[in-house]
């Protein structure tokens, strides 16, 4: 109860928060009521810049932007939140590898992940996306940004639960009698629920920035509204030589927004409930 | 240099050295797992364009072709002879022929290409490096705290938002609200090993250069600022500054001693100013890897695609073993193990 007030009292919280609360409801409710795609051309008429009727303007192809950023914001935030828990998850498992088991798997776990970390991932995603972009939707598009995403993180909690290995505490619970799931949920899960947020955050920022690279060279699914290929038809259809600025400064207004509020919630609620309550 | 110590170099270089060759050999076969477990064959793929092309070939005609594409492309073999190959393939540079610009092969088009790159991705991550760094050191130790606090704000907002969505911003600001020209444009220079073509390759990378360094060091400027400002509690630096040393002396060793961690931190960091680069250099036309991805996914040139993948796992392993090498340079624990 106490965190909960501090967070709420917190005025950086209590902002950043109303400001996520009402881009989720722009992202996933607010599409619940269109009755047509708003990807679909021509419904209203084109290249109107913004006014009562279109607050974002409409783009060249006769899309109410409103619309259509609303729709490409929910399936930006859906792949990468996606991507995070799965990126976090395999972290997890092989961080745990890395630390936990024997010197041989260990060490072979070990070596993986540095070279997976120097491995640029963006090429490869690209080619994995343009190959089978007919059949992925939207969610297996996530998954496979969190199949590639994970390896910044899993070096982090290997080097947690190597740090944590060495602690007196858990030694100390060790030679209690205290079993190995026990000495798990008490002594190392409030460590690594800091780190699960943190890194959650972390991929999940990653793979936005990903989509957004990627859908600007057009190897997404190009048909599907996400921020990145709403940018990739602006571009494509010279919005910004054709004065049409608002196609692209405006989703990329919403998606700033939408990140910096994520972070920031996280930021916030990191130094509010593990930074004083936590000594790495 | 005593002998033990050259010998532990050497088996570092020798470390190195191997962990490179397994990363290309890990990029590589992921790059033809995935090349092989595609949706469509090469050779299907470009018969496939050319009739769609409206070319005037009898059915026999285009059976023909594709057999003779599918034992250019090797794929007539088993699979682990195709595996054998394509590492083989690799490793003299012969990465068969494109399909947009057939039959140029892959190995010319990305040739012409890779060099621009380089001299992109690492002059902008040496130069966010060192911006980053030396700022770190001064913003800890200064005493200025309204500039400082301006910098930290800063770098705290921009750093959570990824390079792509930068490099957009970046573009907006520069095309739409400065409408600054981009002036190096339409100049061609011969390509050789001249001065004039590698001078012209650093006039034409400035904007895009720009763009990733205005936003760029802010990442290794936080992280050196809280290790600085970590390292001036530690006892080494407090007994110097209790000795009476000048603040340039206390910045310098600082400096020193925070270095090994961050240069760890450029070494890692090449992949991810990768991805802003090539992004960059498709959005202010510069005429690298980042450029030819583009126009090889906009003509579903896949053999030029895997090609690009290939070589950008290869150049990130080589670049980072030229920066392993001049690691010990900087951290003497390397050149004299179980000295320190």
């Amino acid at each position: 109860m106490t965190i909960l007030r501090e967070l709420l009292t917190n005025v950086r919280f209590v902002v950043w928060f109303s400001i996520l609360v009402l881009l989720l409801a722009y992202a996933f409710i607010y599409p619940q009521t269109f009755s047509v795609n708003p990807v679909r051309w021509y419904q209203v008429p084109g290249a109107l810049p913004p006014s009562m009727n279109f607050p974002f303007g409409t783009t060249l192809l006769g899309q109410d932007l409103f619309k259509l950023t609303s729709l490409a914001l929910s399936n930006t935030l859906l792949i990468s939140f996606i991507s995070g828990a799965i990126g976090v998850a395999i972290a997890l498992l092989l961080g745990f590898i890395a630390a936990f088991t024997g010197r041989i798997i260990s060490g072979i776990t070990s070596t993986f992940i540095d070279i997976m970390c120097m491995i640029p991932g963006i090429p490869i995603l690209m080619l994995i996306l343009y190959a089978w972009r007919d059949r992925l939707t939207m969610p297996l598009i996530g998954l496979i940004f969190g199949a590639i995403g994970w390896t910044f993180s899993a070096r982090i909690y290997k080097g947690l639960f190597e740090g944590l290995k060495s602690r007196l505490f858990i030694a100390l619970s060790q030679y209690s009698g205290l079993g190995l799931v026990q000495i798990m949920i008490k002594d190392v899960m409030p460590y690594v629920m800091r780190f699960l947020m943190v890194n959650f955050i972390d991929i999940t920022i990653w793979a936005v920035g990903n989509e957004v690279t990627i859908s600007v060279f057009g190897a997404m699914k190009m048909d599907e509204a996400t921020i990145g290929t709403t940018i990739y038809w602006a571009l494509q259809y010279q919005a910004l030589l054709l004065g049409i600025w608002w196609w692209v400064v405006l989703p990329v207004v919403v998606l700033i927004l939408a990140i910096a509020s994520i972070y920031n919630i996280a930021i916030t609620i990191d130094n509010v409930v593990f930074v004083k309550r936590t000594k790495i | 240099m005593k002998l033990h110590s050259v010998k532990s170099l050497l088996s570092y270089i020798a470390k190195r050295f191997a962990l490179m060759i397994i990363m290309i050999w890990v990029g590589l076969t992921l790059s033809f797992i995935i090349s092989r477990l595609l949706p469509f064959n090469a050779a299907d793929y470009l018969v496939s364009q050319l009739a769609a092309a409206g070319s005037q070939l009898s059915a026999k005609d285009l059976e023909n072709m594709r057999r003779q594409l599918l034992s250019l492309y090797g794929l007539d073999k088993p699979l682990f002879v195709q595996y054998l190959d394509f590492l083989r393939n690799y490793f003299v540079g012969n990465m068969g022929p494109s399909f947009a610009y057939f039959p140029t092969p892959v190995r010319d088009i990305i040739i012409n290409a890779l060099p621009w790159s380089i001299v992109l991705l690492m002059s902008a991550s040496i130069i966010n490096w060192i911006i980053g760094n030396v700022i770190g050191v001064l913003a800890a130790i200064s005493k200025k705290r309204n500039v400082v606090a301006v910098l930290e704000n800063f770098a705290l907002v921009t750093v959570p938002i990824p390079y792509a969505v930068l490099g957009l911003a970046f573009l907006i600001v520069y095309a739409l609200v400065l409408k600054l020209p981009l002036t190096m444009y339409g100049r061609p220079v011969a390509v050789g090993v001249s001065l004039g073509y590698i001078l012209s390759m650093f006039e034409r990378a400035l904007v895009p250069l720009l763009g990733l360094v205005i936003v760029g060091w802010t990442g290794s400027f936080l992280y050196m600022k809280n290790l600085a400002v970590r390292m001036m509690q530690e006892d080494f630096i407090v007994y110097k500054i209790l000795q009476g040393a000048k603040d340039r002396h206390v910045t310098g060793m600082v400096f020193r001693n925070a270095l090994i961690p961050q240069y760890t931190g450029l070494i890692l960091g090449l992949t991810r100013v990768f991805a802003g680069s090539m992004l960059v250099e498709y959005l202010f036309n510069y005429p690298g890897i980042g450029l030819i991805l583009r126009s090889a996914i906009s003509s579903g040139d896949f053999n030029l695609m895997v090609g690009i993948v290939s070589i950008s796992v290869i150049a990130v392993a080589i670049a980072t073993f030229i920066l392993d090498l001049t690691y010990p340079l900087l951290d003497p624990r390397i050149r004299y193990p179980g000295a320190g």
